[in-house]
């Protein structure tokens, strides 16, 4: 019973938990300027996190440690540190768009210009972590979170050509603007491919002390609830592709962008797409700031349970209060959310490599998995999508930066 | 047993199972001719500090001087409180025999608990 209750939740997660500010405006830009050609990012990115995330939960239910944990018991202090460095950046850089996010869609619903919603969207987040056990503040964002389904209806409201839709599953390249093309495809594989989020889902199978017996379960949650997400963001793209790119509008406010599903749903299009962008980010956020703590927590051997009250984990409290007041600070001076996103989105892809090799030969050291070590199928697709949002964020971001 | 796998880096549990911190270093004696001897683990700074360089143990000793518990030695836990060692290092004696959590204790005390709401959930 309770197996089947984490199996819901599970799948509420990563349903509900999926569309941020991230694959939102990523989604929605490949598809303003290229149509549905770039659905095989969304497709191939997605497909790579499900095996990331079963991977992360497999590895807890064996070893019964976090990935941060067996990151430092294995490859030492040094090593970490690097690993260390690198992914609290670029995540760091995440939180302040998915802050913006929420600040953002605040100022769609109340015309209050987003800077000045920064501080107490900020300081509700905190809240939540502060007073709410991990469970309440998981699901509760993800619950919310499943407002994203507006984005399903218009799609299928819209009546794209679905022959065209499937055709784009295979990647092809335009014919002209390709270093755009390309820096949109770097910039959906960043942001379907998170490492926070492996970090974040280890812990959380830490915390619920799970075992062997929970490696179906996991397999299950990690593919339905990753694929299930990636079709939200597909259908993000196919709304903008029938709505923004016929009107020749480029997402870069969100007040345009809302054309997006006020084309299928005039009545409540806008405020859906508030409301959405509002909770996904929110889910997100909230991820993102315990994901950080626990990279530090873990890796430093402090105290680090979201379960317990601040006063017995002071320094990871002390930690997410530090990364909120920070993340902040940027939006108030007024920098622009989409902007962050899109940096920091391709600045995930070009990490990918650190954050994901040395946790993929955790995956196959005995010590770790025993026998639920990788196979060489989860091995290649996972060395496969890497390698290609490598190249291609090598390629496509000093041409996005020199091409303005 | 090999110290480097075996011992650095894993996560010290206490005897009622706290995690007290890591191996972040260890202490071998030398004495004249005779083998050298691992006496002592040590847990946090200043030993994680001059893992990542020497500026930053100078920093962190500077910043200590000012701010913080103030706690004098660094903290070390003698080979002989280990009580054996598997995925962490297993201690025979309690948190409150060392030092390894002044930290925590100092900003528990002195920052979270003038936050308000910090002691319950």
């Amino acid at each position: 019973m309770k197996k089947i209750l984490q199996l819901a939740l599970g799948l509420l997660t990563g349903i509900g938990g999926f569309l941020e500010i991230g694959s939102i405006t990523t989604a929605a830009q490949a598809g303003a300027s290229f149509g549905f050609q770039l659905i095989w990012a969304i497709a191939l990115g997605t497909i790579c996190l499900g095996f990331l995330v079963e991977m992360s939960g497999r590895l807890s239910a064996v070893s019964k440690q976090t990935v941060v944990d067996a990151l430092r018991s294995r490859f030492g202090f040094r090593f970490y540190i690097v690993v260390l460095a690198i992914v609290a950046a670029v995540s760091f850089l995440v939180l302040i768009a998915e802050l913006g996010g929420i600040a953002l869609s605040l100022q769609m619903l109340t015309g209050v210009g987003f800077p000045w919603w920064v501080v107490p969207v900020a300081f509700f987040i905190w809240v939540m972590l502060w007073k709410l056990k991990l469970d309440l503040v998981e699901n509760g964002a993800s619950a919310l979170g499943l407002v994203t389904i507006c984005f399903v209806v218009a799609a299928f409201r819209l009546h794209p050509h679905w022959g065209s839709v499937a055709h784009s599953f295979v990647p092809s390249l335009p014919t002209d603007n390709r270093a755009k093309y390309g820096f949109l495809a770097v910039s959906i594989l960043g942001a379907s491919i998170t490492p926070y989020l492996m970090f974040f889902y280890s812990s959380g199978a830490v915390e619920d002390e799970w075992d062997e017996s929970y490696i179906p379960i996991n397999r299950f949650i990690a593919g339905s609830g990753m694929s299930v997400g990636g079709l939200f963001s597909i259908a993000v793209l196919i709304a903008a592709a029938l709505t923004l790119r016929p009107a020749g509008i480029n997402i870069e406010k969100f007040e345009q962008s809302a054309l997006l599903l006020t084309g299928a749903l005039p009545r409540w299009g806008f405020v859906l797409f508030a409301l959405s962008l509002a909770f996904g980010c929110l889910g997100a956020a909230l991820e993102i700031s315990l994901a950080l703590s626990y990279m530090f927590a873990q890796g430093l051997g402090w105290n680090w349970s979201e379960n317990e009250p601040a006063q017995r984990d002071a320094r990871f409290s002390l930690l997410y209060t530090i990364m909120i007041a920070l993340a902040a600070i940027p939006l108030l001076f007024g920098v622009d959310p989409i902007q962050v996103t899109m940096i920091s989105m391709a600045l995930t892809a070009a990490s990918l490599p650190f954050s994901i090799v040395p946790f993929l030969f955790l995956m196959n050291d005995k010590e770790f998995c025993g026998e639920h070590r990788n196979g060489w199928v989860s091995n290649s697709v996972v060395v496969i999508v890497i390698v290609i949002a490598f190249v291609l964020s090598v390629i496509a971001i000093p041409l996005q930066v020199m091409g303005g | 047993m090999d110290l480097v796998r075996d011992v650095l880096d894993k996560r010290l549990l206490d005897r009622d199972d706290t995690i007290i911190g890591r191996v972040d270093g260890l202490i071998i004696e030398v004495h004249g001719d005779s083998q050298p001897r691992v006496t002592h683990l040590s847990v946090g700074g200043p030993a994680v500090f001059a893992r990542i360089g020497n500026w930053a143990a100078s920093l962190a000793k500077l910043l200590g001087a000012h701010w913080g518990p103030k706690r004098g030695a660094p903290v070390r836990i003698a080979w002989s409180d280990i009580d054996h060692f598997g995925r962490n290092v297993k201690l025979t004696i309690s948190c409150e025999d060392t030092e390894a959590m002044a930290w925590e204790d100092w900003i528990g005390e002195h920052i979270i608990s003038r936050i308000p709401g910090g002691g319950s959930k």
